[in-house]
């Protein structure tokens, strides 16, 4: 007998945010400020992480919906377990993770980089990231969801960059490892690999012409990404309609790595 | 009849008369006690490589068009029959198909570019790998390209069609390990060569930008080949090695 696939009652949209706990580090500013306001206004309560105070108090101001504000340095191992905490006591628990926070020097070549440099990047960006899944790990419950924040770079790197791109590279490894070892816990493990997006950050790049013009020939769309491009992969990953998607990585890049 | 000289190395080459071909050829003619067969589709191309060969070399010619199988295994035949046996077998001929989007290539130009450049690669493999199991072992080595690993615009058909060399040398490689032979590909990027002839120096000095290292030459690439094909690689199979100036790195 041949069965038949079963039809559920509802399907699970990629939007169903509303009342999610939603955990996001560097929400300051750039990528990190523009999730905060997408996740806000789908309904998540989103507990902001980030360094400075005042600047995420701006940033929980302006936002429609509840949020918590949550200083501190994601390197720091305590720190990452009291953002846990916190949110659980506030909220009851937490549904998602967004490791977001990462820095990106343009530094040179290996000649011009301090070894303090090289680490710093590694540990804030590679390392605070794990940190964070730690915890989400502890207080998750059955359908977390961790994601970082990757690169385009990570698989196709500029020069100068090469402890930037060794870091978010490291953050796949990463993913797929912990999505393994959390898949028993039902959490799921994700990465949103952003292109080249036209934000504060890329004015420098696109002073130089010819830099410009580098990235734009680099990207199928032959355009730089917008703000509005990147928060749709984050809430899917984020929903409960990619359930069965754990250990990916979701290129959000115009098409940067096709070229 | 004298008995073939067991220890000497036999090659067999295809697209042995274009610049990348003729290299190679160049290139393992002057390697120790190696015989080479050499093929091709145009008779004078292949006169001139040969003639361009190291003195002195052990090589024998056949004319085959590769998406040909019948052909294809009579080249094998002629190395076996000629030399005794065959260890390395490289299926480099190739073809570009002509420049346009896709909605402007017709059906020919697809199978054109699969015929060549995809059951090239299988005929050779379909031949070679009899004679290697007869002595259990063998190296393979495909001309793939850059361009089955990134997107070239306005060449959809040799993007496919060098995508799918890769794949075919990841899946031959895992099929004949348990018989020795190992499978693997070179993908160059764009180096000289006559279709370069008569471009203005603007146009070359744009695609040499986009190689960190420079615009390469067919002898830029050889290496890679004669690596694949030695002893040196003996760990190595299902690998698509990227010689490309750095042109893919960013």
């Amino acid at each position: 007998m041949t069965g038949q696939i079963e039809i559920p009652e509802t399907f699970p949209g990629p939007g169903d945010l509303g009342g999610k706990r939603v955990v996001l580090t560097g929400a300051s500013r750039g990528l990190g400020e523009v999730l905060a306001h997408a996740f806000s206004r789908a309904g998540a309560r989103v507990a902001l992480v980030a360094r400075t105070e005042p600047d995420l108090k701006g940033v929980a101001s302006t936002l429609p919906g509840p949020s918590l504000v949550l200083a501190g340095d994601v390197t720091d191992e305590d720190f990452n377990e009291q953002v846990a905490d916190a949110t659980v006591a506030e909220w009851g628990g937490v549904d998602v993770w967004i490791c977001n926070a990462g820095i990106s020097p343009v530094v040179g070549g290996p000649r011009q980089t301090d070894a303090s440099v090289w680490r710093r990047i590694l540990e804030v960006n590679l390392t605070g990231s794990f940190l964070g899944a730690r915890a989400a790990s502890r207080v998750m419950d059955d359908g977390g969801r961790i994601i970082f924040t990757g690169s385009v770079l990570g698989e196709r790197p500029r020069r100068g960059l090469a402890a930037y791109s060794a870091s978010k590279a490291g953050l796949t490894g990463m993913a797929k490892g912990l999505a393994l070892d959390l898949a028993p816990l039902g959490i799921t493990v994700n990465v949103v690999a952003p292109g080249w997006f036209d934000s504060p950050l890329a004015d420098a790049w696109k002073r130089h012409p010819e830099l410009a013009a580098s990235i734009t020939g680099h990207t199928a769309q032959e355009r730089w990404g917008s703000s509005a491009d990147l928060a749709g992969a984050y809430q899917f990953l984020a929903s409960d309609a990619s359930a069965f998607i754990t250990g990916s990585v979701v290129n959000v890049d115009g098409g940067y790595l096709l070229v | 009849m004298s008995e073939p000289d067991r220890r000497r190395r036999v090659v067999v080459i295809t697209g042995a008369g274009g610049a990348l071909g003729a290299a190679i050829s160049h290139r393992l003619a002057g390697e120790p006690e190696t015989d080479l067969v050499l093929s091709d589709l145009a008779e004078p191309s292949l006169r001139a490589t040969v003639d361009g060969l190291p003195e002195p070399s052990s090589v024998a010619t056949a004319m085959a068009d590769v998406g040909d199988f019948d052909q294809v295994r009579s080249v094998v035949e002629l190395a076996v029959e000629r030399y005794g046996h065959l260890d390395v077998a490289i299926a480099n001929a190739g073809v570009l198909a002509p420049s346009g989007r896709i909605h402007n290539l017709a059906t020919e130009d697809w199978e054109r570019a699969f015929r060549t450049n995809v059951m090239g690669a299988v005929n050779l493999i379909r031949s070679a790998v009899p004679a290697m199991r007869q002595q259990a072992g063998g190296s393979i080595v495909l001309t793939a390209s850059v361009s089955g690993l990134t997107a070239w615009s306005h060449a959809a058909p040799y993007c496919a069609t060098k995508a799918a060399v890769i794949q075919l040398a990841k899946v031959a490689a895992v099929e004949y390990a348990r018989d020795g032979i190992r499978v693997n590909c070179v993908c160059p990027g764009t180096f000289l060569s006559a279709i370069h002839e008569g471009l203005p120096a603007e146009a070359l000095d744009a695609i040499a930008s986009r190689h960190p290292l420079g615009l390469g030459s067919a002898d830029d690439l050889v290496g890679a080949y004669s690596y694949l094909a030695g002893p040196d690689s003996r760990w190595t199979t299902g690998s698509a090695l990227v010689v490309d100036g750095g042109y893919s790195a960013p």
